[in-house]
């Protein structure tokens, strides 16, 4: 299954800059529909953990329960072991964390190891989703800090 | 720490490539941050360079844009970047960085006197361009991550190269020029 945006654009963006926040949500928009929509909540979720989002936890309302049960969910933490995840999905968040902590020192084993899942245009999808999940969230916080809420 | 290209770069900037869609939309998005004004050059480059260092994102390094260069964007003030702290940069500049740094890094945890700072000198649009630079720079993250960053224009003997505009990415044209008539 291929993804929706789960990203939401800060409301200090679209009230401000709505050209720039339409142009962010048509990458979101074109990332995921290239990429497995579990997979990208998945490190959409852990991401939001990495970076102590307000909101870390807590599901996108695009991908259900049936696809992706609370219990992966509260595994999160403990991928790299829980049988819950298979290889696929533990590479992909591990290669996640890379580039949300460290892009500057991943190997090109740490890239070996996702992009042996994937195709080529699957592997930049999936990289330009793991991109929008880490600033989506970083601008959303960011600016929620900085900017007062513009909507009433 | 190796980096070798991990993707076929036609995947990223063919015609006929499957993912031509998500290339088209990282660039519009760039250049919709490009074409921002409420922010001034110098803090727009300045804040440009620290993305790429951090990231260390190496076409980012060698591109040098000539409204920056216009601006007073100089190689010592790129050089100055690293230990911006401890530089000659006016408070305004290293507030700029000090929230670069604070969304690269750790963006939930923004001091009380960083956002007191960050309000007493920028204006609502001026902080919400600096977050939107710092997003569309730290598209840079994605070059790094399927090891696609090195620079393919032309290039001078220090290996920079020369952008004659910042606003689009489409129309940008790149040149080297030799070091004599640049600023250093």
């Amino acid at each position: 299954m291929n993804g929706k945006t789960t990203i939401p654009i800060p409301p200090q963006v679209m009230a401000l800059r709505p050209v720039q926040a339409s142009r962010l949500r048509d990458l979101a928009h074109a990332a995921a529909s290239r990429t497995d929509g579990v997979l990208a909540e998945l490190v959409r979720l852990r991401i939001a953990t990495l970076l102590g989002h307000p909101r870390a936890g807590i599901r996108s309302p695009h991908v259900d329960a049936e696809d992706l049960p609370d219990g992966k969910i509260d595994a999160l933490p403990r991928y790299p072991t829980s049988e819950l995840f298979d290889e696929r999905e533990r590479d992909c968040l591990a290669f996640a964390e890379q580039f949300v902590m460290d892009v500057a020192n991943m190997t090109d084993e740490d890239a070996a190891a996702v992009s042996r899942h994937f195709d080529d245009s699957e592997f930049y999808a999936f990289v330009a989703s793991v991109y929008i999940a880490d600033y989506g969230q970083r601008l959303e916080m960011a600016s929620a800090q900085l900017l007062s809420d513009p909507t009433p | 720490m190796t980096r070798g290209i991990r993707i076929d770069p036609a995947i990223v900037r063919g015609e006929s490539s499957p993912v031509k869609a998500v290339r088209q939309a990282h660039l519009a998005f760039a250049e919709a941050v490009a074409a921002m004004s409420s922010l001034d050059p110098m803090t727009v480059e300045l804040v440009r360079r620290r993305c790429a260092r951090t990231h260390d994102c190496r076409v980012c390094q060698s591109i040098r844009y000539d409204s920056a260069l216009q601006a007073g964007v100089d190689e010592s003030a790129l050089a100055k970047v690293d230990h911006y702290e401890d530089s000659d940069f006016e408070e305004r500049t290293k507030v700029a960085l000090r929230i670069t740094d604070a969304i690269i890094r750790r963006p939930g945890e923004m001091s009380e006197g960083l956002i007191a700072h960050a309000r007493m000198h920028f204006s609502d649009e001026e902080l919400i361009e600096l977050c939107l630079h710092i997003a569309k720079n730290s598209t840079q993250k994605i070059g790094v991550a399927l090891g696609t960053d090195m620079n393919t224009h032309p290039a001078d003997e220090r290996g920079l190269t020369f952008v004659s505009s910042s606003s689009s990415v489409s129309k940008a044209t790149y040149a080297a020029r030799p070091a004599s008539t640049t600023a250093n």
